[in-house]
């Protein structure tokens, strides 16, 4: 749309006129009040995770810090508007694994090179739970019934195309093909093992809290290279002999990515000290997300392994 | 629009159902049928790059797109007995008339004025363009006082600014380039910054 | 302890002073938020949810339970006085409320629904404090086949809207269908009818088509009919609230709180659909329902009823099972878990203090939002006294932000400019709006529990009707659109049968 794309053009000037006068800018930055952009709608995790974060930054960066929900196209949208604002710092957002893997399907006119990851904030393996009257006591219980029966175990996932999906197409391919049935309704997708419209549900620890410390969920399965400290005796994918690439769900935090260095660097750092309060602590410890950031190369490469492994799978 | 108007018909007319009626009648649901047929082959921008799984993602807007193929069909057969059976009771339907005047002159103003808003919005920023807009509208609707129009739109304008951007925290358009720094010398002006 | 006890005992902290005080303040925030379009309450819920980080977590539950109470009603002030509803759900609000705001009987019809949103909270809200448990098991045998049979009962009520015209209806909500498909897919992940618009991947919302519809081309129209909304006081003898009216409405009142409280428990029904639902089974049930629409309090007090009663049973999943079926609740739950309690059923055995208190909060917010209602509608029915051309203007400019505000998305204002055109062309050659933004709201919902109840019963399709819930709730709308659809049958299959034999009809 040829509106939109002079926007976009207009907005890319301004981003070069103010980059002129960015040293100066950066030296008292930030004085004014910085607004994080939301990818989501309110109350996802996402948008949990931006809120919590936005109120520990403030008194780091000593400016206020107002939230801005822009939802729609899988976080696109959002991060359209991120990627048009001036690269001054002034203008944060989130980037999350779902709009990665978005990318990866064509979705959005976004993609890695745009965006300066902060850091990456949060970052969880994900975990095939049953629920606390399946058969399934162990994971090698469900992994022989699914071999026996190829087709017959139905897994809830958060829909096709996006991590869930590749951990199944790969199980699959590997001999254990269980069927993936998509909910993209969150709290829909919970009800499922629970209600025994699935047999197994694919999902990270921290959305479902509640149900696992009722005792109501049944950790089978782990999605990582090593056992979580906070599920001792949950065996993980690798000790049950699948070989794969561990797409563990994150949120991060970005900015454009002709950002400053001096501008990245102050955010960066306020990141890091932020998320050693311990409100943040007590925050990641109750969703199972605790990591130590992230920052500079290594958390842009996380983004970007991640959607290959992603468009890998699609390509297919 | 079809069959209902056909039982309340009771003028004793008598002319022939003449070819501009029949079109217009069956302008409509003629536009549906198309719309219906064409927009299948426009539902994707690229080649899809999925898995076939389940019924795909073309499957559910593709049955109600032939929904609307069949019922525009079926429309324009119920126009086409309705004016068969006009025809065969040489009888002309009543015209529908207005049961208030209309102004379209004022409406198409109206909406010059919604379209200049919209365009000008992201460009000039919300308070220039929203004072405009108020100034504008009620200059269009009647009031010629230009004192009353100033303190209206300024007033108006500061107001929905206070609660939306003030209270609310929304971000609403402060427009690009110089207007966006007028925008911040503004709110800041007004104190909500 | 019995319920009774356990309720008595959470009535006393809900009467405490902080407590009054926090549900007082939340429901006035909620109804005004509510009340402006594109303001949700969820919005309001999200914007809250910092302050409640310094809260002890009942009171975090109260005030985010008091806005979500005031919310839901405040959205038909608007929906009643200018035809904007301030939320979805207040839909059904504009349908025979705005029609008696024509009239002059703008007090009339607030007064209605203020107290029809009163009823149906309040029996939500005891429903929700006597029969959370068992309803909460009953829900969870609901599984994506019943969604979908509930979806399809919603979209048939259409046909009951306006039953004279069941084909234009009916190319209305396919039309409404289609356009909800704009955008990126929720199965799949892959964007439809985008047209090579990076924007329109966002994808059609339908608040924003709601707006469009109903706000913008009926100012559009106020301009060039010079038509006075202002009340025609003394002039109209039906302009006064009475007692009658009330007394009159009890049967709409009763099946709409029926059908909210039932539709609320069921994940992801929630307000709107129930609003929808009640309003249809009204017209059916009324013996006004051939007038519905023109401004019939049967037809205002019922979705009222209903969508209030939403607000009390939608908590029943949330705080018994952890399951959140809608925006609001699932705000809630972010509360209870950054203070970390986790709802579900050790919920009830661990703090029965602070569940109880929640019900008690729920019931006395729904008796004190009649006065924060009352308050607010008085301030904005006092807004009607301006000249036409004034509050056309701010219409438009709350229309639109109130279209930018529902996602911040500019796209969102051009989506509501150009529903504002087709709105306006639509009501000039009379095709119906009402079915279009049932579509667009109700379409997505369907699609997704088709595809999910497909992709969980190994694509056949015969499990919608072979589950027994799913079943039962199919059949009930078969029989609706037949007992909606036999009056026009009737007429049509004779005057066909006399056109044929040639005789004049």
């Amino acid at each position: 749309m040829t509106r939109f794309g002079g926007m976009t053009a207009i907005a890319a000037l301004m981003a070069g006129a103010m980059s002129l006068s960015g040293p100066a800018l950066a030296q008292n930055f930030p004085d004014r009040p910085i607004e994080l952009i939301v990818t989501f709608g309110p109350g996802g995790g996402a948008d949990v995770m931006g809120r919590q974060l936005a109120q520990l930054l403030e008194p780091e960066l000593g400016v206020s810090i107002p939230v801005t929900n822009v939802a729609g196209a899988s976080g696109n949208a959002g991060l359209t508007r991120l990627s048009t604002s001036p690269a001054d710092g002034y203008t944060m957002g989130t980037l999350i694994s779902l709009t990665v893997a978005s990318w990866a399907a064509g979705i959005g006119d976004n993609g890695p090179e745009d965006f300066r990851v902060i850091a990456v904030v949060q970052s969880t393996p994900s975990f095939l739970f049953v629920a606390a009257n399946s058969p399934f006591e162990t994971a090698e219980q469900l992994i022989e019934h699914a071999r026996a029966n190829p087709g017959a175990l139905t897994v809830a996932t958060s829909g096709y195309g996006t991590q869930d999906d590749v951990a199944l197409i790969v199980m699959a391919e590997q001999g254990v093909d269980m069927v993936n049935v998509p909910f993209s309704a969150p709290g829909e997708r919970y009800a499922a093992p629970l209600g025994g419209h699935t047999d197994v549900i694919y999902e990270e620890p921290g959305d479902v809290v509640q149900f696992l410390e009722s005792g109501e969920y049944r950790p089978l399965l782990i999605f990582a290279a090593e056992r979580h400290p906070e599920f001792p005796d949950v065996p993980t994918s690798g000790e049950l002999g699948f070989d794969m690439v561990y797409l563990n769900t994150f949120r991060t935090l970005a900015v454009p990515a002709a950002t400053p260095d001096d501008v990245v660097d102050r955010l960066e750092a306020a990141v890091i000290a932020a998320t050693g309060t311990d409100a943040w602590q007590a925050f990641c410890s109750q969703t199972y997300t605790c990591l130590e950031p992230l920052t500079g190369e290594a958390a842009q490469e996380e983004v970007s392994v991640f959607m290959q492994a992603i468009a890998a799978q699609l390509d297919d | 629009m079809f069959g209902g108007r056909v039982e309340r018909a009771d003028a004793p007319a008598r002319a022939p159902v003449s070819w501009r009626r029949i079109v217009s009648r069956l302008a409509l649901p003629g536009g549906f049928l198309a719309l219906g047929l064409i927009l299948p082959a426009y539902m994707f921008d690229r080649p899809l790059r999925i898995r076939a799984r389940g019924l795909g993602p073309d499957a559910w807007p593709g049955v109600f797109l032939n929904a609307i193929a069949v019922i525009a069909l079926l429309w324009i057969i119920a126009e086409l007995w309705a004016l068969y059976a006009e025809g065969k009771r040489k009888r002309a339907m009543p015209i529908v008339e207005q049961a208030e005047a209309y102004d379209y002159s004022k409406a198409a103003a109206a909406i010059c004025l919604l379209l200049a808003f919209g365009w000008l919005l992201p460009t000039v920023g919300f308070p220039i363009a929203a004072t405009l807009f108020i100034l504008c509208w009620c200059f269009l609707g009647g009031i010629r006082n230009p004192v009353a129009l100033l303190l209206v739109s300024l007033l108006g304008m500061l107001t929905l600014l206070w609660v939306f951007m003030g209270l609310a925290l929304m971000p609403l358009s402060r427009g690009t380039g110089v207007f966006d720094d007028f925008s911040v010398w503004f709110l800041r002006f007004v104190r909500i910054y | 302890m019995n319920t009774f006890e356990l309720l008595g005992m959470g009535f006393q902290n809900a009467f405490a002073l902080w407590a009054l005080l926090t549900i007082v303040i939340g429901l006035m925030l909620g109804v005004v938020a509510g009340a402006l379009p594109g303001v949700s309450f969820v919005n309001a819920m999200a914007m809250a949810l910092p302050f409640t980080y310094s809260m002890a977590p009942t009171q975090a539950m109260l005030f985010l339970g008091a806005i979500y109470v005031g919310g839901v009603f405040g959205g038909s002030i608007s929906a009643i006085i200018i035809n904007v509803p301030g939320t979805p759900a207040s839909l059904p609000a504009c349908w025979d409320g705005y029609p008696m705001t024509q009239r002059g009987e703008v007090r009339r019809a607030l007064a209605v629904a203020i107290l029809a949103s009163a009823v149906g909270g309040l029996t939500s809200a005891l429903v929700l404090s006597f029969a959370a448990a068992p309803f909460a098991t009953f829900a969870l045998r609901f599984s994506q086949p019943e969604f979908f049979a509930a979806t399809i009962l919603g979209l048939i009520s259409v046909i009951a809207i306006s039953k004279d015209r069941p084909l234009v209806s009916l190319m209305s909500l396919s039309l409404g269908i289609v356009i909800g498909t704009v955008g990126v897919d929720p199965i799949y992940g892959v964007a439809r009818f985008t047209f090579g618009v990076p924007a329109m991947q966002s994808g059609i919302n339908f608040v924003v088509v709601m707006i469009g519809l109903f706000a913008v081309s009926e100012v559009i129209d106020l301009i060039a009919t010079n038509r006075d909304l202002r009340p025609s006081n003394a002039a109209n003898a039906n302009a006064r609230v009475r007692f009658r009216d009330f007394w009159d409405v009890r049967g709409a009142i009763a099946r709409g709180s029926g059908i909210g409280s039932i539709l609320g428990v069921i994940p992801g029904a929630g307000a709107t659909p129930g609003a929808v639902i009640a309003y249809g089974v009204e017209k059916q049930v009324s013996r006004d329902g051939d007038k519905f629409g023109t401004g019939i309090m049967a037809g205002l007090a019922a979705p009222e009823a209903a969508k209030n009663a939403t607000t009390g049973s939608a908590m029943v999943p949330l705080l018994t099972l952890g399951i959140p079926g809608s925006a609001a609740t699932a705000i809630m739950l972010a509360a209870m878990m950054l203070h970390g309690v986790n709802p579900g059923p050790l919920l009830f055995l661990n703090d029965p203090t602070m569940v109880y208190t929640i019900f008690a909060a729920m019931i006395l917010a729904n008796i004190l939002m009649i006065f924060a209602g009352i308050g607010v509608a008085q301030f904005f029915s006092t807004l009607m006294k301006t000249p036409p051309a004034v509050l056309g203007a701010f219409i438009i400019l709350l229309s639109i932000i109130g279209a930018y505000g529902v996602r911040n998305n500019i796209f969102d204002v051009y989506v509501c400019l150009f529903f504002g055109l087709v709105g306006w062309g639509m009501k000039r050659i009379g095709f119906p709006t009402a079915p279009l933004v049932l579509g667009v709201i109700l379409g997505p919902l369907a699609e997704r529990y088709f595809m999910t109840s497909l992709a969980n019963y190994n694509q056949d399709w015969t499990v919608f009707f072979t589950r027994p819930i799913s079943g039962t709730i199919l059949g009930l709308a078969a029989v609706f659109a037949i007992w909606s659809l036999w009056p026009v049958l009737r007429a049509r299959y004779r005057s066909v049968v006399l056109l044929l034999a040639g005789r004049p009809g």
